[in-house]
């Protein structure tokens, strides 16, 4: 088990990232909000030795995907308006918001693929292994969104 | 700006609430108290558990046969409780006994009861008739089941009143006491087992 400095240093680190992949993965702050409370507390209590802080960081996007899913099997769910939440975020410049509700508009392994991919930097053999899914059909769905997202973005990867 | 500068741009004010880690705290906290709770919980399941089990095994020690399992007159009674019977009764071989000038005899599975030939043989507790049979060793014999997995065998029998499946109850005339079988007098050769592992019933007298 993590000791409490360990813990804490970990959270304050990666309690966005894991927050921001639930958003995006769940379309609800308040689930979001869960998974986050959740992943932190199996953080807290796991056993797991930790080599690096990059085995860390891993461990927390594969429990959030995980906890996700989890959160996704439930019957009841909550809906909560993308724009709504949009609106109290401060963006940059309009632009973004636009590619921010363009993202959220997409299906939802397509999110957490886009945000995995982009935002946190994985590669597609890795966003397979986080998000059992094969890795032909995480490249496909990237290349899906990409298409749908041409919009916005400019750049081929 | 590349692809990834954008997507950060768009999503990087996407941020957890700023109260999350005093409310993970807050939890943690909780969590082990409850784990605590939950190994005190656990710990109290055990501890009924074993409770639950010892007073089991106590109920079972509770089982107890009749030593109303001879129909003797009430003279006789008297002169054997006066030798010291057991169950108020004459012991010819106790429970465990191995004969000394027999090879292989085995240890005794049951205590004979010498009784004169006729008297009746009565159930020493209720239950169901498992067997009514004969066989060399035992002859006549009746096989009683009770509860708990304890049965009641009677052996040597010269008749048998009773058929298997018959429910009896405690004191119903199952037979007479005869020599049939590997006998060399009148007696009843009584048997308590548990499990069909042998017991020795005059642990079980009421």
């Amino acid at each position: 088990m993590l000791n409490t400095t360990e813990f804490n240093v970990l959270a304050e680190k990666y309690k966005d990232m894991v927050f921001r992949l639930a958003y995006s993965y769940l379309k609800s702050q308040a689930d979001a909000d869960d998974v986050t409370q959740n992943v932190l507390i199996s953080l807290y209590r796991t056993d797991t030795e930790f080599e690096s802080e990059l085995h860390a960081r891993n461990w927390l996007a594969k429990v959030t995907v995980n906890e996700c899913k989890k959160l996704l099997r439930r019957p009841f769910r909550r809906h909560e308006s993308i724009e709504a939440y949009a609106d109290t975020l401060k963006f940059e410049d309009k632009s973004y918001q636009e590619l921010f509700t363009a993202v959220m508009g997409l299906e939802k392994s397509m999110r957490i693929i886009v945000l995995l991919y982009y935002y946190e930097g994985y590669r597609i053999k890795e966003i397979a292994e986080l998000t059992s899914m094969p890795v032909g059909t995480v490249g496909t769905k990237l290349s899906r969104a990409r298409a749908q997202l041409k919009k916005y973005l400019k750049e081929e990867v | 700006m590349g692809d990834k500068d954008m997507i950060r741009k768009a999503f990087e004010c996407v941020k957890a609430p700023e109260d999350t880690l005093q409310r993970v705290h807050g939890k943690t906290e909780n969590r082990r108290g409850f784990r605590a709770k939950k190994h005190a919980a656990i710990a109290l399941a055990a501890v009924l558990i074993l409770a639950i089990g010892s007073i089991g095994v106590y109920a079972a020690k509770q089982f107890r046969i009749s030593n109303q399992f001879l129909e003797l007159s009430g003279g006789d009674v008297q002169n054997v409780e006066q030798q010291g019977g057991s169950g108020g009764f004459v012991i010819s071989c106790p429970f465990e006994y191995e004969n000394p000038y027999v090879e292989d005899s085995g240890k005794h599975t049951g205590v004979d009861f010498p009784a004169e030939e006729g008297t009746p043989v009565l159930a020493a507790a209720s239950g169901k008739v498992r067997t009514v049979e004969f066989e060399p060793f035992y002859g006549n014999y009746v096989i009683i089941d009770h509860e708990d997995g304890y049965s009641t065998l009677y052996a040597h029998l010269k008749t048998t009143d009773a058929a298997a499946g018959d429910e009896v109850e405690a004191g119903t005339q199952i037979g007479t006491v005869g020599r049939t079988g590997m006998a060399t007098g009148f007696f009843l050769h009584l048997e308590l087992r548990l499990d069909d592992e042998p017991v020795d019933p005059t642990e079980y007298f009421e």
